[in-house]
């Protein structure tokens, strides 16, 4: 395994990669350009002309002053931070459930998770506005937070998947020296599924982070400002100031990245393998 | 004090406990809307009155009569066929990256980057990728000598939803990408090492032993992708609008219109109830595919 | 409701141009009842205002991009005037679908854009608005009213015409705006020869064509139009005003004189080509003059003239309503939010910030394309509200006017025309059970 050998498949693979890698950025090379772009610059060239300046930075500092980014940024960080440990939890304690038990209404439970991931939630909103309506969390940040807390089929398949290739041999294993079913579970089941975990949480961030939808309806209030909705301050039904929206884009993306980047040693710590030997 | 119980009644009371908070959530925010949905679809109801009159089977009548409903949901398949694409293009950069690569690491960061972005974003984007006049894409064809391929990608009623459907590969590639590197975690590499002192050559511990292993989780991409292209709806509506002239209308877009733009809610819930009906169809054939082809 | 077909619009325009505009108010503008409470019902909310308002509104507005620039201005100028008074501003996107959910869920907030309903169910969420003290002075007064009852102020009023790059007007060596449908069509082949695209439509966004039925209504006359429609089962006919009056449009595509590809165009990329004099004009409301000028093209460089929809020589031109200010009934500060409402329309100076026509009729409108508009002598007509029974029968057979011009413009006009008569007659016969 000697990556500096020339090795044909080895090449093939970046040449696979490489061309996908062109494929991804071609579209965002715009937003690029734009970001950096003057108001007047922007209307007068094409977006894909190279701004006068990279070193233009004002679009970044008024993003910054006209958004309210850092009060975005608290209530979107609370959400995710809540809902993420939320999904977390019940994910693993339903796929515990649902991996290691034989019980009565088992297909019932596993069957309403999937029924209900094909309902389109954008033509049921009315009925889950009236519930968080008659909850008094709407205008709260809470209701984002209790629409994002629970578990999803997505959730709990990836972590039956990993429960699953964990050995029963090792619960049994731990019956025996006298510890509880709680106690298989979070000393045992619940740290090895870390791989799942960390990808849950990306997933579910991204998904946060970017959604509209419920901040809009459920907590419409300025002081409840999120990420996604910060860029509406640009936009309207009538105009859009792209060249702000590029850099606000731009701006929201990296804390993102950085986390991916956090959680990615975690799905690849290999810590199953590790374990199981 | 939980050592003094029983297993049994440990398992009875850890089912219980475990499984109170989220079928609570689940109950209040997704069943009983969905049980609500049912309701509406019976009812004649403008979406915002208070008054809401019984209507039989009226709605679902109305929709299975409505030959722009079925035209738009055609346009749903050619989103599935792209989603498949990408769903295999998904497991392909898994294994891939899976393996010892230089820069594997920058990979899998860029290839999920697209998933990562904001909507309003790539939407923004795609409009000048596509654009004939000013597109990057058609720029590019003209540069390389492809001048008959540079077309119009959204004003051409056939192209219209496979441009459509690239771009949800384009975004969603990298999240089937990232669930499949995932589940490559969970294969105990006892099994696989075994099957390579076996003599198994590369692919054919791919075949025999990493992809049975998740076959839960294919399967779940697969479902993921069946209920994503079916239920499509921000794309479209945000891109095309439904244009060029209903070309790239979607079932899912046909729904929210009726709803919100016609303020029929009753026809738009039986709309959903019958779209509903058919993903549980397709996931089903889905399902014995998958089924056969993993014995 | 019945209207008079035309009213002629008394726009008090700075520079005196009345002459343009034919003769005064009709009957529904000055109703006696509505002139009698006017004076009482303005003293009594000023006087009002100054001792008891206090307390805290939530305004929720559709205009995103400007609650933290110019409305919070806005808000903090009528805060300083009422001392002890809030305003929340909620800037919302997709905003009616949000607003109808919120309607459903009994959760309006106490000033909003009002969302449509049907006529009859306007008491049911909104509060009248009558005791303002505007019933006389305000465009579209007829829009929001049920039952002699004042419901929504619109925001702002706006005149289509022709909005047009002077500077690219001369570069094609074109001295003045069309005054015929026969000049529109030879300045377009002038543009074309100077490598200007002449038309902008932004096609692929839909919205942008709304404009195009004015000349329909222009030649039917009246702002009737789409109401009368109730009387026929084939509104649609290709001799008839939608055929004569879509067929500009039409022509225009026909003879290469839009976007080079329309299933392309859309409204981000018109601005700046407008801004920049690569394509020359488009048919729409005057509010489109501070997108351009944003987009860095000087006001003084924006010409405005009415569309010439045949080859009379005379014209016509539109004036449309937008969103409507409109108090919830639910609200729990009625008097704050109605003082709100007087303000924003009175006081907050938006309409000049924006460039567009205030919904009062005292306020003075100066600026020189309003005034080029109205020295062609228009003869103006006002937009109007859909009646029940149209609104019914036109949900009914899922009518979307955006979609139907654009099937006018690029497809067989008589085959367009038969279908959407068949489902028309189909739908008003459902409806009217």
């Amino acid at each position: 395994m000697n990556a500096t050998r020339f090795r044909p498949i080895g090449l093939f693979k970046h040449v696979l990669l490489l061309l996908a890698v062109a494929a991804i950025v071609f579209p965002p090379y715009i937003l690029v350009m734009n970001a950096f772009k003057s108001k007047i610059e922007f209307s007068q060239t094409s977006v894909f002309k190279l701004p006068a300046s990279f070193l233009n930075f004002d679009n970044f500092v008024s993003v910054m002053q006209r958004a309210h980014l850092e009060r975005a940024y608290l209530n979107t960080l609370t959400i995710i931070v809540i809902a993420v440990i939320g999904n977390v939890l019940l994910g693993t304690m339903v796929a515990f459930i649902l991996g290691r038990f034989e019980f009565a209404l088992k297909k019932t439970v596993f069957g309403a998770y999937i029924a209900v991931s094909f309902v389109p939630t954008i033509t049921t909103q009315v009925a889950t506005f009236t519930v968080i309506h008659n909850l008094h969390l709407y205008n709260t940040i809470w209701a984002s937070i209790v629409l994002h807390f629970g578990t999803s089929v997505l959730q709990i398949f990836i972590y039956l998947q990993f429960i699953r290739n964990i050995p029963k041999e090792l619960d049994e294993a731990a019956m025996m020296e006298g510890a509880s079913l709680f106690r298989i579970f979070r000393t045992i089941i619940f740290p090895l599924l870390a791989p799942a975990t960390a990808t849950i949480a990306i997933i579910k961030t991204i998904d946060i982070y970017n959604d509209m939808f419920i901040p809009y309806l459920y907590m419409p209030s300025r002081s409840l400002t999120v990420v996604s909705t910060s860029l509406m301050n640009f936009s309207s039904e009538r105009s859009t100031e792209w060249e702000m929206m590029s850099a606000a884009i731009l701006m929201i993306m990296v804390p993102i990245v950085a986390l991916y980047l956090f959680f990615q040693k975690y799905v690849f710590a290999g810590i199953v393998t590790g374990a199981v030997k | 004090m939980v050592n003094n119980l029983s297993y049994r009644q440990q398992k009875t009371i850890l089912i219980i406990l475990f499984l109170l908070v989220p079928l609570t959530l689940l109950g209040l925010f997704s069943l009983y809307p969905a049980v609500y949905l049912i309701y509406l679809s019976f009812m004649s109801w403008d979406g915002f009155s208070p008054d809401k009159t019984w209507a039989g089977i009226a709605n679902y009548k109305d929709v299975f009569a409505n030959k722009e409903i079925w035209n738009a949901f055609s346009h749903n398949f050619v989103y599935l066929g792209w989603g498949l694409l990408q769903n295999a293009m998904g497991l392909m950069f898994a294994l891939i990256l899976n393996s010892r690569l230089r820069g594997r690491n920058v990979y899998r960061v860029v290839l999920f980057m697209p998933y990562i972005m904001n909507g309003v974003a790539v939407a923004y984007m795609f409009n000048y990728v596509f654009n004939s006049e000013y597109g990057s894409l058609n720029t590019l064809l003209h540069a390389v000598g492809l001048d008959s391929l540079a077309i119009s990608w959204f004003g051409s009623p056939k192209v219209v939803n496979h441009a459509l459907g690239f771009i949800t590969l384009w975004k969603f590639m990298g999240l089937n990408m990232v669930i499949y590197l995932a589940a490559l975690q969970s294969v105990p590499s006892e099994i696989i090492e075994a099957a390579r002192m076996d003599g198994a050559t590369r692919f054919q511990s791919v075949r025999h032993v990493i992809l049975p292993n998740m076959m839960r989780v294919i399967e779940l991409n697969l479902f993921l992708t069946i209920i994503g292209t079916l239920e499509i709806f921000d794309l479209p509506f945000l891109l095309t609008k439904g244009g060029p002239l209903g070309a790239s209308d979607t079932f899912l877009t046909k729904t929210v219109e009726m709803a919100f733009k016609f303020n029929n809610f009753g026809v738009a819930s039986a709309m959903s109830l019958t779209l509903i009906a058919f993903v549980i169809v397709i996931l089903s054939v889905q399902r014995w595919v998958t089924r056969r082809w993993g014995d | 409701m019945k209207k008079n077909v035309t009213i002629s619009l008394a726009l008090t325009l700075g520079v005196g141009l009345l002459a343009g505009c034919g003769n005064s108010n009709n009957d529904s503008n000055v109703s006696p009842s509505a002139s009698a409470t006017t004076e009482p019902g303005a003293s009594s909310t000023e006087s009002a205002a100054a001792s008891e308002l206090s307390g805290t509104i939530i305004w929720a507005t559709h205009r995103t991009e400007l609650v933290d620039t110019d409305l919070k201005r806005y808000v903090e100028k009528f805060e300083a005037k009422y001392p002890g008074t809030t305003v929340k501003i909620e800037g919302l996107k997709d905003y009616e679908q949000t607003i109808r959910v919120r309607m459903a869920g009994n959760e309006l907030p106490d000033v909003l854009s009002l969302v449509e309903t049907t006529k009859a169910d306007l008491p049911k969420f909104y509060e009248p608005l009558d005791d303002l003290g505007l019933n006389d002075n305000i465009y579209f007064k007829d829009y929001n009213t049920y039952e002699g009852k004042l419901y929504g102020i619109t925001q702002q009023a706006a005149i289509n015409g022709l909005v047009y790059n002077k500077k690219a007007f001369e570069t094609a060596g074109i001295a003045e705006p069309p005054k015929t449908l026969d000049e529109l069509f030879a300045d377009a082949e002038k543009l074309k020869a100077a490598g200007i695209v002449p038309m902008a439509t932004s096609f692929k966004d839909g919205w942008t064509l709304q404009y195009w039925t004015d000349p329909a209504e222009f030649i039917y006359g009246s702002t009737n139009l789409r109401n009368d429609k109730i009387k026929t089962d084939t509104p649609f006919t290709v001799d008839g005003p939608y055929g004569q009056g879509l067929g500009i449009l039409k022509q225009l595509y026909e003879k290469g004189d839009l976007e080079k590809d329309i299933y392309s165009a859309n409204w981000d990329q018109t601005q700046k080509d407008i801004a920049s004099g690569k394509t020359a004009m488009m048919y729409i409301g005057n509010w489109f003059f501070s997108n351009l000028v944003s987009a860095g093209l000087p006001l003084e460089d924006i010409g405005f003239a009415p569309l010439p929809y045949d080859n009379s020589g005379t014209y016509k031109g539109m004036m449309r309503n937008d969103w409507a200010y409109a108090v919830s009934s639910t609200s729990k500060n009625k008097p704050l939010a109605k003082a709100f409402v007087k303000f924003m329309l009175e006081e907050s100076g938006d309409e000049a910030d924006h460039m567009f026509i205030s919904p009062l009729k005292d306020k003075k409108q100066d600026f020189p394309q309003l005034t080029q508009f109205m020295s062609y002598n228009p003869t103006m007509l006002e937009a109007q509200s859909i009646s029940v029974e149209v609104t019914a029968a036109e949900n009914k057979m899922q009518f979307d006017p955006f979609k139907f011009i654009q099937e006018a413009t690029v497809g067989k006009l008589q085959d367009v025309f038969n279908g959407y008569n068949k489902k028309w007659k189909a739908a008003k016969e459902a409806a009217s059970k």
